[in-house]
């Protein structure tokens, strides 16, 4: 009969026997069961590249974070809305990258150039480049900034940092002819010569006795595939008002000096009414605000459609609106030639300058399509967005990622020596 | 809108004052035959002064040699290359007389050179029709001073305008009486005068 002590040895050998085989069957599972599903992955854009044919050939975790530094490349995002659709739930972030977008838009003017328009955050510098190298740079103000190119090869490239934004120029102008119509007087004279310097193509009216005018150039229709626009200096203009009117309505661009938007025929067109007489209390031509020094002829009595362009020390002093297809715009200087003549040294250049500015923001222009190479997003972070959603916080609590299968040795050291415990016992004992 | 301006050019040497009924006369001239708005008086302008950027047309004349300061230099250089014209008429009317040997000279050095003017030239039609080119003048006619008829005016152009046109076929002397007798003139011998008054607003 066993001892009491022989006993429990016995029922402690089993104990330890049952807890080994016990220990090593929960090993062997470890080692051989699946991985579970993380809860969710996160991901950077450096672990994307292995990851994404990772997910699309074995198992795809059940919702992937991407964390973003910059905009993934458009494949990138293309293969994560793949993913998404077929069942994974992506969420992602990008927490330094701006939202930086660009526009290009060719200048209406015969010189040619463009306007690029990049929207950034405020405050953020903002560098500008073509294919040729970099342009020019300057700190974003309120919504963004604007560049204003005498060429732009290829395409824009705004940059703030690392990131960028690229947009080709799509459409080349063609710019018609600009006719003025005025008495012979210097503004007439001046006004077309300033354009002609400007390289528009400048037909001209002027009428020097009754029934009688100095012709420069072709006197032909009033038509948009000719003609750009129209700048009726005076009430000699009167005679063309009809023809004027059918022009700006189909696309044709109007341009009217206060004396002229003074005839009741033209006034119609106008955005507003010219008052009387202000004159400049500036007399000297400063070159930072030289058409203060101008005579003004406010103008008030604004249209419902109108819109200010400019505002002089006494009023408003260019005001435009849309008629049908066209556009009018409205200036209440009187004798503009002054400035070019009395100004600064650089009076004559900021003269032609504004006033080829002024035609062509009326100016009808045909458009044509222009080839480009330029790949790459024109709003990166629209384009994300786009793509995949809105943007969500990171998860607060994830996983590593893949299930670690490895097994501590200790537990292998342990199991080894419960098994050689036990066996010793019984051994000592006398038992097999 | 401005008026036209007529405007004689007061300098430092010579007689710049020498035909002082031009002015009233071809501003009469003006309105007779044209809608252009202008001035019913003339002014004087001084050469070497901004003032002479107010007024894109001036009128220079005289009898005696002209030499024009560092400052009218200046000041004409920028007139003409802003737009401004400059219409130059010898009163002395003589081909190596002080007046037209300096003046020359002066506008070459401060403008460049006078070259003689096409007599089809654009100038020549712009309101009155001159098919022979510049009208002669009754002083050219009668003998007095070289006893030539000059065939051709001169000019400087800049860019297919005119910016100085020079005579020196005596329109001072031609022009220097009231309008009022105009009455006695079988034919306005001051037309041509028109002519360079649109031709500078025109073009």
């Amino acid at each position: 009969m066993p001892s009491r002590a022989e006993s429990a040895r016995r029922i402690g050998e089993h104990l330890v026997r049952a807890a080994g085989l016990a220990l090593l069957a929960w090993m062997t599972w470890s080692l051989l069961r699946p991985l579970p599903t993380a809860q969710s992955t996160v991901a950077t854009e450096r672990t994307l590249a292995a990851r994404l044919p990772e997910w699309t050939l074995g198992a795809a975790p059940q919702r992937v974070h991407a964390v973003f530094d910059t905009v993934p490349a458009a494949a990138t995002r293309d293969w994560l809305r793949a993913l998404e659709r077929s069942g994974m739930a992506l969420g992602w972030s990008a927490p330094a990258v701006p939202a930086i977008a660009v526009e290009v838009e060719p200048i209406a003017e015969p010189r040619g150039g463009a306007h690029v328009l990049v929207s950034a955050p405020g405050n953020q510098r903002v560098t500008l480049r073509d294919d040729l190298g970099l342009l020019d740079s300057a700190r974003s103000e309120g919504g963004g900034v604007v560049f204003a190119l005498p060429r732009l090869e290829g395409g824009a490239r705004a940059a703030i940092g690392a990131h960028v934004a690229r947009a080709p120029l799509t459409d080349s102008l063609r710019l018609g002819s600009v006719v003025v119509i005025g008495r012979a007087s210097w503004e007439t004279r001046f006004v077309a010569e300033a354009l002609e310097e400007r390289g528009w193509r400048v037909e001209a009216r002027q009428v020097i006795a009754p029934g009688l005018e100095a012709l420069r150039g072709r006197d032909a229709s009033l038509d948009t595939s000719r003609v750009s626009a129209v700048i009726a200096v005076d009430s000699t203009a009167t005679r063309d008002a009809a023809r004027i009117g059918a022009f700006v309505r189909s696309g044709g661009g109007l341009v009217l000096l206060a004396d002229a938007a003074r005839a009741p025929a033209l006034a119609t067109l106008a955005p507003g009414r010219v008052g009387s007489t202000v004159r400049p209390t500036q007399p000297a031509f400063a070159s930072d605000a030289p058409r203060r020094s101008l005579v003004l002829h406010p103008i008030g009595a604004l249209r419902g459609d109108a819109v200010v362009l400019e505002r002089g020390s006494s009023g408003v002093a260019a005001a435009a609106r849309r008629i049908g297809s066209g556009r009018v715009v409205l200036l209440g200087y009187e004798d503009s030639w002054r400035w070019r003549l009395s100004g600064g040294r650089d009076a004559p250049a900021a003269h032609r300058a504004w006033w080829s500015r002024v035609v062509a923001s009326v100016a009808h222009r045909s458009e044509y399509p222009v080839l480009h190479d330029v790949v790459g997003d024109a709003a990166p972070l629209a384009a994300l967005t786009d793509a995949l959603g809105p943007p969500s916080a990171e998860p607060a609590a994830v996983s590593s990622g893949a299930a670690s299968r490895a097994l501590p040795i200790w537990m292998l050291v342990l199991v080894l020596a419960m098994l050689l415990a036990e066996w010793g016992s019984r051994r000592l004992r006398g038992a097999r | 809108m401005s008026d036209f301006v007529f405007a004689t050019v007061q300098y430092e040497s010579g007689d710049w004052d020498s035909a002082p009924l031009v002015p009233a006369n071809i501003i009469d001239t003006i309105a007779r035959y044209t809608s252009i708005d202008v001035a019913p008086s003339g002014v004087i302008v001084s050469l070497g002064s901004a003032d002479l950027y107010r007024y894109p047309f001036v009128y220079l004349t005289g009898h005696l040699p002209v030499r024009f300061t560092d400052a009218e230099r200046a000041t004409l250089r920028t007139f003409i290359e802003r737009g401004g014209m400059l219409f130059v008429d010898d009163h002395n009317h003589d081909i190596d007389g002080a007046f037209h040997k300096t003046a020359v000279e002066e506008i070459g050095r401060s403008i460049g050179p006078l070259r003689q003017l096409p007599n089809d030239h654009a100038l020549y039609s712009a309101f009155f029709v001159f098919p022979d080119g510049p009208p002669t003048t009754s002083h050219e006619l009668n003998g007095w001073g070289d006893n030539l008829v000059h065939s051709h005016l001169l000019a400087v152009e800049r860019e297919g305008r005119i910016a100085v046109l020079y005579s020196n076929k005596d329109y001072s002397s031609e022009w220097g009486y009231h309008p009022d007798n105009k009455r006695f003139l079988a034919v306005d011998n001051t037309k041509f005068a028109v002519n360079i008054i649109v031709h500078a607003l025109t073009r």
